[in-house]
């Protein structure tokens, strides 16, 4: 057997460990590199070539990722659901502190205020100063219900814009990933593992599944196909898009549609969902509520009003709220022009008359809300109680989702994560292995020294 | 389980940060002394707190309410006060009229004292406050007793109504009147002293005898009135003090649900921060550890 032979085998060692060496390195390096994965480099003995059957050394058999495939199927499913739980609990979090409860300046307050501004009248209502006090409570409280009116919709609107960049995202996921595939795919060939752009391609599916819930596939080419309530979103290298188109049927809010087909593109969780949910249900629901409690006290005080009479004793039947509920009301524009409309008196020509403010106060009390078992103020205070407790748990749980989606990434951090203690023990073997073979290649060296300088 | 590297900084930082958040929130409810500051920080406790908060306001509405009713029944009652006074002596010169021995000179003289007596008589029916008529029912803009000829009427008509003037004092629609409508009670007094000032004129020493006893009717209900109006202004009073006790138990709740407890916060307040102090250091400590210090 030729001397030469564990001069190859040695010099074979000196290049692999390199190369792993190597590995270690690019394992450093990407120690803060967020979606890396640590890859290893996977050594194999040479089989022995010829008589006596001595190994051949060692070389590189591949360089992969770590990676727990089912980890990232966890963890996206999960993205999904506090994707969505996170953005209703921000949108909530925003509508229950519109309503101003319950601090001074509150609707609570404003309400009471206006009635206790009719008690006041009912004390004097030949009082100009009371007959002022009455419309200012009353704008306030319009205006202030106008306020969360506007609030709720202004919330709408911005998770309508933000449906519309969250399908831009999507869009720009879907052509980043096809693109991956598609380069996955030609070094695939080469036999490259594509470690570095598989990565990236991971992280873009972590993202995506944040926005919407997905179903993915991995080919054995190395490639994944994408789908979103069953339709490809990404197949190989090819990806579909969606866009958004305004529905007149609902306040020119947008629709999200596949542009192969124009078919409505359903989500089941996701930002998107959570989005959709909050624009079209849930504030919806709760904007009704509102002007349903508003609504009852424009006409309830304009009827009890109407029948009344003003200061002259003779001005009757006029309303006291312009509008119909909280997109407009107002306290009409006539009443505050001459306060002396203000109907405080049930009788005509009696000045001292109060009983028509005693009357209006009294509504503060009326059960004349959800089929007539509510006041005013038990309504209210059922709709603000309710939004703050979907509040708190849609945080609860957005909360807890997020946990769960940290100690899922913990889980899989723990197995691709990079370990600097241990990249360092690696580096030391790879290094000490570096210089045994060097050793032995300066022993084979002494002995073919030893064979061809003093072998007379 | 193996640790990597960007899974310990980002616990640690997330440790950090969760402190952080737990040690402002705990500031925040120092610094306005407020448990609850939106609805979700309590939302059933909001519920009470809001009902509990128009309660209150409701309270301090009626109480604001009594002290009106108390001002308008005190008015009427010191105004009855002065009638009676004007009565009482109509009375003793009623008395005096109808002694036999006096002759007709001395009744006209009484006769023009009583006419005094009745003008006086007629302004306090006529008294205002703050441009209100007091007696007028509804009609508190015009004065409500106009004699048909001034200085010696014949008659006193009266143009007021019979509107009531109530106060809303307490739950339930509980309200007290507060005004007397002149026209039961002043007119007989009126057309009393008219026909007592002709009786005397007249020198009809029979009818000014008749007239005494009628001057002492209208007092006794002069006096009823009076009683009338001190029932109202106990009524108003026990109302008050329910009141006032109500909100002393209205605002230790909205205080129970709303108000930080002081010292509850403040063990808080150290809690957190030494839970944060103690992520602290753990970052310092942990982050340090290295296999490469030992490497050299």
């Amino acid at each position: 057997m030729a001397i030469s032979v564990g001069l190859n085998t040695a010099m074979r060692a000196l290049l692999t460990q390199q190369a792993a060496m190597d590995v270690t390195s690019h394992n450093v390096a990407n120690l803060n590199t967020i979606g890396y994965t640590r890859q290893r480099a996977h050594l194999e003995a040479v089989s022995p070539v010829g008589m006596p059957p001595v190994g051949g050394g060692v070389e590189i058999q591949s360089v992969e990722r770590v990676r727990d495939l089912f980890m990232d199927l966890q963890l996206r499913m999960e993205s999904s659901a506090e994707g969505s739980f996170r953005v209703q609990a921000d949108s909530l979090a925003l509508a229950e502190v519109s309503l101003g409860e319950p601090n001074e300046g509150g609707i609570r307050q404003l309400m009471s205020s206006f009635f206790n501004a009719w008690r006041d009248l009912a004390n004097a209502p030949e009082e100009s100063a009371a007959r002022q006090a009455v419309i200012q409570t009353g704008s306030s409280f319009s205006l202030a219900a106008q306020r969360v009116d506007r609030t709720f919709n202004a919330l709408r609107d911005d998770a309508n814009d933000r449906v519309a960049l969250l399908v831009d995202e999507v869009n720009t996921i879907g052509s980043e990933i096809a693109a991956l595939n598609s380069q996955i795919m030609t070094l695939r060939v080469t036999g490259d593992a594509a470690s570095d752009l598989t990565d990236r391609r991971d992280l873009a599916l972590d993202r995506l599944a944040q926005i919407s819930d997905i179903h993915y596939v991995e080919r054995d080419n190395g490639t994944v196909d994408i789908y979103i309530a069953g339709r490809a979103l990404v197949s190989g290298n090819v990806s579909n898009q969606l866009y958004v188109d305004p529905d007149i049927a609902n306040s020119n809010y947008f629709d999200v549609k596949w542009t192969a087909d124009n078919s409505l593109a359903q989500f089941s969780s996701g930002e998107i969902q959570g989005l959709l949910i909050q624009r079209d249900t849930d504030l919806p629901s709760r904007i009704a509520d509102f002007n349903t409690f508003v609504a009852q006290i424009v006409t309830d005080v304009n009827a009890v009003h109407a029948a009344g009479f003003g200061a002259d004793g003779i001005a009757t039947g006029n309303n006291f709220f312009s509008g119909t509920d909280a997109t407009d009301v107002l306290v009409d524009a006539a009443i505050v022009a001459a306060p002396t409309l203000l109907a405080a008196a049930t009788l005509p020509a009696a000045p001292g008359d109060s009983s028509n403010a005693h009357a209006i106060a009294d509504l503060q009390f009326a059960q004349n809300l959800s089929a007539g078992t509510q006041s005013y103020e038990a309504f209210y205070g059922g709709l603000v109680t309710t939004l703050g407790t979907d509040a708190r748990d849609t945080r609860a749980v957005a909360e807890s989702q997020q946990l769960l989606l940290a100690q899922i990434d913990g889980f899989r951090q723990s197995v691709s994560g990079v370990n600097l203690d241990e990249e360092m023990v690696q580096m030391v073997q790879y290094q000490r292995a570096y210089e045994a073979a060097s050793q032995i290649i300066r022993k084979i060296d002494e002995m073919l020294d030893q064979l061809i300088n003093r072998t007379i | 389980m193996r640790i990597s590297h960007q899974s310990v900084a980002q616990r640690l930082m997330r440790e950090i940060a969760t402190g952080q958040q737990a040690l402002f929130e705990t500031q925040e409810q120092l610094a306005s002394g407020k448990k609850i500051s939106k609805p979700s920080d309590d939302p059933f406790g909001l519920s009470r707190t809001l009902a509990a908060r128009s309660d209150r306001d409701l309270s301090a509405q009626w109480q604001r309410n009594i002290t009106v009713a108390e001002d308008d029944l005190g008015l009427s009652e010191a105004l009855l006060g002065n009638l009676g006074d004007l009565l009482q002596r109509s009375q003793e010169l009623a008395t005096q009229g109808a002694n036999g021995a006096l002759t007709g000179d001395a009744r006209q003289q009484i006769g023009l004292e009583i006419s005094r007596l009745l003008t006086e008589a007629v302004a306090i029916g006529n008294s205002s406050f703050g441009g209100r008529y007091l007696f007028a029912g509804h009609q508190t803009g015009t004065p409500p007793f106009v004699e048909d000829i001034p200085g010696a009427p014949t008659v006193v008509n009266y143009v007021g109504d019979a509107g009531s003037i109530e106060r809303e004092i307490g739950p339930g629609g509980e309200r007290i009147r507060v005004n007397i409508t002149g026209a039961g009670l002043f007119n007989g007094i009126y057309s009393t002293l008219i026909q007592l000032r002709d009786d005397l004129n007249a020198n009809d020493q029979a009818a000014v005898n008749l007239g005494s006893g009628a001057v002492s009717a209208d007092l006794d209900r002069v006096i009823e009135a009076r009683g009338d109006i001190g029932a109202k202004m106990r009524q108003a009073g026990v109302a008050r003090d329910r009141l006032e006790d109500g909100e002393l138990r209205l605002q230790s709740l909205i205080a129970g649900f709303e108000e930080a407890d002081l010292a509850e916060s403040l063990v808080d307040l150290q809690m957190r921060d030494t839970a944060l102090n103690a992520a602290l250091g753990a970052v310092a400590r942990t982050l340090n550890t290295s296999l490469l210090d030992f490497l050299r």
